[in-house]
């Protein structure tokens, strides 16, 4: 039983959203609302739902990017919110972060040496031919050939530039990496090498990955537990085989049925009616409950705990096919 | 003189789409020829570069400086699209050829209602009195699967969701009965449970409306779920074209197969992915002989000095590799 | 086109390409001597500079020297003489040693208050904006004319240098805004966040990686600036808060207009002077912020 890397308990965030005349806050973004899980070591765990199930404000108030409203993160068994901005600032060395668009991420008006070696300089790991050493070494991890050091970002393509988003997150030998859909901005036929590079850099790093997705293939292909999020909760969290042959939670059921396959047309699909509701005003009960064909009484009345079901696998469902 | 569609909806003939820059000249679509056949629905597939949307906007005839379409043939209705003049375009975009593109929410105008948009595309084509509009509109609304059309015939884009927009947008394009749809990656940009409804949509209307549809996208997944025969493009050109199943279990492209091998798929288990080395290439300098040698593992001496012509190896596959000629 | 890493000897035996800070520079100033712009403003902007800084030696007479009043050009007085018989050619060149002076100090002034509080506001928002904000406004709202006197009048020292901190220190608040805007949307750049993944501190943010992208705007307004500078010079040594002898192109332009209908040499030349300056100085800043972009290669 490997421990745990990362730790969220009870995680929530909201976002105030102000209005009238006076600019109170009126309502609130409810992103984040309540999520627990954790990241063991070595482990990558994949995170996905649809737009506004709050995954992407969920891996970065995880890494404490985003102060959360309230709840617990804790990092080797250290609750983060507690340390000083001094250590909090070394830590993230060991939090690394991989975004989404490899084109926004690298500031444009400086080179990959300036950027690679930014993190080495905001923690004074080297100077001078010690450091040139350090970034030539990482980019030839990452693949990419070292001697064009003192280029720009727009000299290079898509994949080459996330190649350099990950050589800079590579710095600190994180023990963390949250990877925001590190491939959905590339074209298709780039993608396999960056995943197949991730997957490669794990193996050798050993770090634990927080795989962020709305691609469900990619998330199979890279994780080893997945963790399935809807208007800022988890529905589902278990292993990879276990949601994607048999997943329980409706939702999470249906997610399964929509996906296309290549070569193949699905007969029987789960379509779900209506549309992803507004993370502003949730339903109340089970978030989920007015699209889901297998909605019960309760369901709009309370809200489902995560429970074991089975080993490892957790679910949040009233309905008794689910658990 | 017969006209040259021979019952295909669409015949495009060796065309070429140029777009003139300060840097030289993109040859964006160099040569292309494919035909859509009544009722049947054609899928494009390619990545960023391959021309794809390029030539949709080319059979619309919708490129603008410093595009211009250069050279070939688009038949239509037994005319030739490319000879016609810009009024008769107008009548030929949205009732017989329609459209949708990808950012629904984009394509449509914020400051008019729904409703009042889809009036405007059927009263362009079709002489409608104004009693007669009102119904015509919740009809095609509630074709699409707009719950409530009559109330939501009065709403803005912006307080529909994204898939609620696609779907006006087909019903938009499908006002006016047209003979072929193009879809420019219509769920591309959509939620997976959403786009699952879009498609189901599609399937449906199909049957309905029995247009001929051009699909285009670079998820061979959703492919499968429309299309009968799919077209594969790379770099200006066509590289593969065969029916669904042909494409899937006997590609014979090293491009077709390359890209299958790599893409992660839920049904199949592998630790690493085949990966395509290099970079889809820059259209302003397309490397010499056949665009994907630089990338391919099957590529011989020849391959970089020749470009490979289009040849049909069995009935209704199309190959364009020096492997095969 | 970019190849991947293959073990090749090929591959490492190339060197590194490793500018040095100074390469970097010079990268800047060849890009520079290229933009046939930045040379007309460079040439403008020394040309006048070197004529201020050598006005005691190349004056044709002395400031104080009086002669013929009124007097058209002519092969003695090239610029003519004013109403009083000074040689208008020798007081343009005295008068560029203060207008310049002006000019440039004060906006130097302006720009480096005007950057630290857009800065501040534009990076940190919330109540230091606020703040901030509503002290440009009311500095920016009341006019600049009345400011001026308010706090030249507060001072009981006279001089060229009270003036130059009053137009600086009132003059920034239009260049502080644009920079607040220029830095609310830039802190929301994915390479900002990137950045604060990796510990840097806002200080690093603000001056490393929106500072670079924000120049551009700065020089703009700064040279747009300069020229405004010298003439509020003129207003407030004519109100009797600078030196009253002093003949600086804005004074100069004054007294001239009195004249303009019977004796024009008196106010066109410095007139003429004034705004080659500031065509120097725009051609010169719109030549800097192109060599400044990196995506303009040579």
């Amino acid at each position: 039983m490997s421990e745990a890397i990362l730790e969220v308990e009870d995680l929530k965030k909201h976002f105030p959203v102000y209005g009238g005349v006076l600019r109170r806050q009126v309502a609130a973004v409810h992103a984040v609302d309540g999520v627990s899980f954790d990241i063991k070591k070595g482990e990558t765990t994949g995170l996905v739902g649809e737009s506004g199930c709050g995954k992407t404000t969920l891996g970065r108030t995880a890494l404490h990017l985003i102060k959360p409203t309230s709840g617990t993160v804790r990092y080797m068994g250290r609750d983060i919110s507690k340390l000083s901005a001094k250590k909090m600032r070394r830590l993230r060395l060991e939090m690394a972060m991989v975004f989404q668009d490899p084109y926004a991420s690298l500031n444009p008006r400086m080179t990959i040496a300036d950027i690679i070696g930014e993190p080495i300089d905001i923690h004074h790991l080297a100077k001078g031919a010690e450091k040139e050493k350090r970034i030539m070494e990482l980019l030839e991890r990452v693949g990419l050939v070292p001697y064009h050091l003192y280029r720009y970002p727009h000299e290079f393509s898509g994949g080459q530039k996330q190649r350099i988003g990950i050589a800079r997150a590579l710095v600190g030998n994180p023990k963390l990496l949250v990877a925001d859909e590190p491939v959905s901005s590339l074209d298709v036929s780039v993608r396999a090498q960056i995943l197949n590079l991730l997957k490669d850099l794990q193996k050798d790093y050993g770090f634990s990955c927080l795989y962020i997705s709305h691609d469900l293939s990619t998330v199979k292909h890279m994780s080893n537990r997945v963790a399935v999020m809807y208007v800022g909760k988890l529905v589902e969290l278990a292993p990879v085989k276990d949601i994607f042959d048999a997943p329980r939670h409706p939702y999470t059921r249906a997610l399964m049925s929509a996906i296309p396959v290549p070569g193949q047309r699905r007969e029987n699909r789960i379509i779900l009616k209506g549309n992803v509701p507004t993370p502003i005003n949730p339903p109340t009960g089970c978030r989920f409950h007015p699209r889901c064909y297998e909605c019960q009484p309760e369901c709009a009345k309370d809200e489902p705990e995560l429970i074991e079901v089975e080993k490892e696998h957790f679910v949040a469902c009233h309905s008794k096919k689910s658990t | 003189m017969k006209p040259p569609t021979n019952g295909a909806v669409l015949r495009i003939n060796d065309l070429k789409t140029y777009y003139y820059i300060a840097e030289g000249v993109v040859k964006a679509i160099d040569r292309v020829s494919m035909k859509i056949n009544e009722e049947e629905a054609l899928g494009i597939v390619g990545e960023s570069g391959c021309g794809k949307s390029t030539l949709a906007h080319s059979i619309l005839r919708l490129i603008r400086k410093p595009g211009k379409i250069v050279g070939g043939e688009i038949w239509f209705e037994g005319e030739n699209l490319l000879r016609k003049s810009e009024g008769e375009m107008r009548k030929i975009r949205g009732s017989k050829i329609a459209m949708v593109f990808q950012n629904p929410t984009s394509s449509l105008n914020p400051v008019f209602t729904i409703g009042s948009q889809i009036a405007e595309a059927i009263k362009l084509h079709q002489n409608v009195q104004k009693h007669e509009m009102k119904e015509k509109v919740i009809d095609i609304l509630g074709k699409v699967g707009i719950a409530s059309p009559s109330q939501r015939m009065k709403d803005y884009p912006h307080e529909y969701s994204g898939g609620m927009c696609q779907r006006a947008m087909m019903a938009m394009a499908l006002s006016c009965n047209p003979k072929l749809l193009i879809a420019d990656e219509p769920t591309t940009n959509l939620d997976v449970t959403i786009q699952a409804q879009i498609l189901d949509l599609v399937r449906i209307l199909r049957k309905e409306f029995n247009a001929s549809i051009l699909l285009i996208g670079h998820d061979f997944g959703v492919m499968s779920e429309l299309c009968d025969r799919i077209v594969v493009m790379y770099s200006g050109k066509v590289v593969e074209s065969a029916d669904l199943k042909t494409i899937f279990e006997g590609a014979k492209h090293p491009y077709t197969n390359a890209l299958l091998e790599s893409i992660p798929r839920i049904n199949v288990e592998k630790d690493r992915l085949h990966v395509i080395p290099g970079d889809v290439p820059e259209l302003i300098k397309p490397p010499p002989g056949c665009r994907f040698h630089p990338r391919c593992e099957q590529a011989t001496e020849a391959c970089g000095k020749e470009e490979p012509a289009i040849i049909e190896i069995e009935k209704g596959h199309e190959v364009a590799c020096l492997l095969y000629n | 086109m970019f190849r991947r890493s293959r073990r090749n000897a090929e591959d490492k035996k190339e060197k590194v390409h490793r500018p040095s800070r100074a390469t970097r520079l010079f990268v800047v100033l060849r890009k520079l001597k290229k933009s046939e712009m930045a040379i007309a403003g460079l040439g403008i902007v020394s040309f006048m500079s070197m004529v201020a800084l050598l006005a005691p030696i190349i004056a044709p007479y002395a400031p104080e020297w009086k002669g013929i009043a009124r007097q058209a050009p002519s092969m003695e007085h090239f610029f003519g003489t004013d109403n009083l018989g000074r040689d208008m050619l020798t007081l343009i060149m005295h008068g560029a040693r203060i207008s310049i002076y002006v000019g440039v100090a004060s906006v130097l002034i302006e720009v480096v208050i005007g950057l630290s509080v857009g800065m501040a506001a534009g990076y940190f928002g919330g109540i230091i904006d606020e703040i901030l904000m509503r002290i440009a406004d009311v500095i920016f709202t009341l006019p600049t004319l009345m400011m001026l006197l308010l706090a030249v009048s507060m001072f009981q020292v006279r001089g060229i240098h009270i003036i130059i901190l009053v137009i600086g220190g009132l003059g920034w608040p239009f260049l502080a805004r644009v920079v607040r805007s220029e830095y609310l949307s830039f802190r929301e750049e994915t390479y900002v966040e990137a950045a604060k993944s990796m510990g840097a501190t806002s200080w690093r943010i603000m001056v490393r990686h929106i500072l670079p992208n924000i120049l551009s705007v700065v020089i703009v307004i700064a040279t747009m600036d300069i020229p405004w500078a010298i003439l509020y010079e003129a207003t407030l040594t004519f109100l009797g808060f600078g030196d009253p002898a002093s003949s600086s192109w804005g004074v100069l332009l004054q007294r001239g207009e009195e004249h303009l209908r019977t004796s024009w040499w008196i106010m066109t030349f410095p007139g003429v002077a004034l705004l080659i300056t500031s065509l120097g100085f725009n051609l010169l800043g719109d030549g800097l912020r192109d060599a400044l972009d990196i995506k303009l290669r040579e």
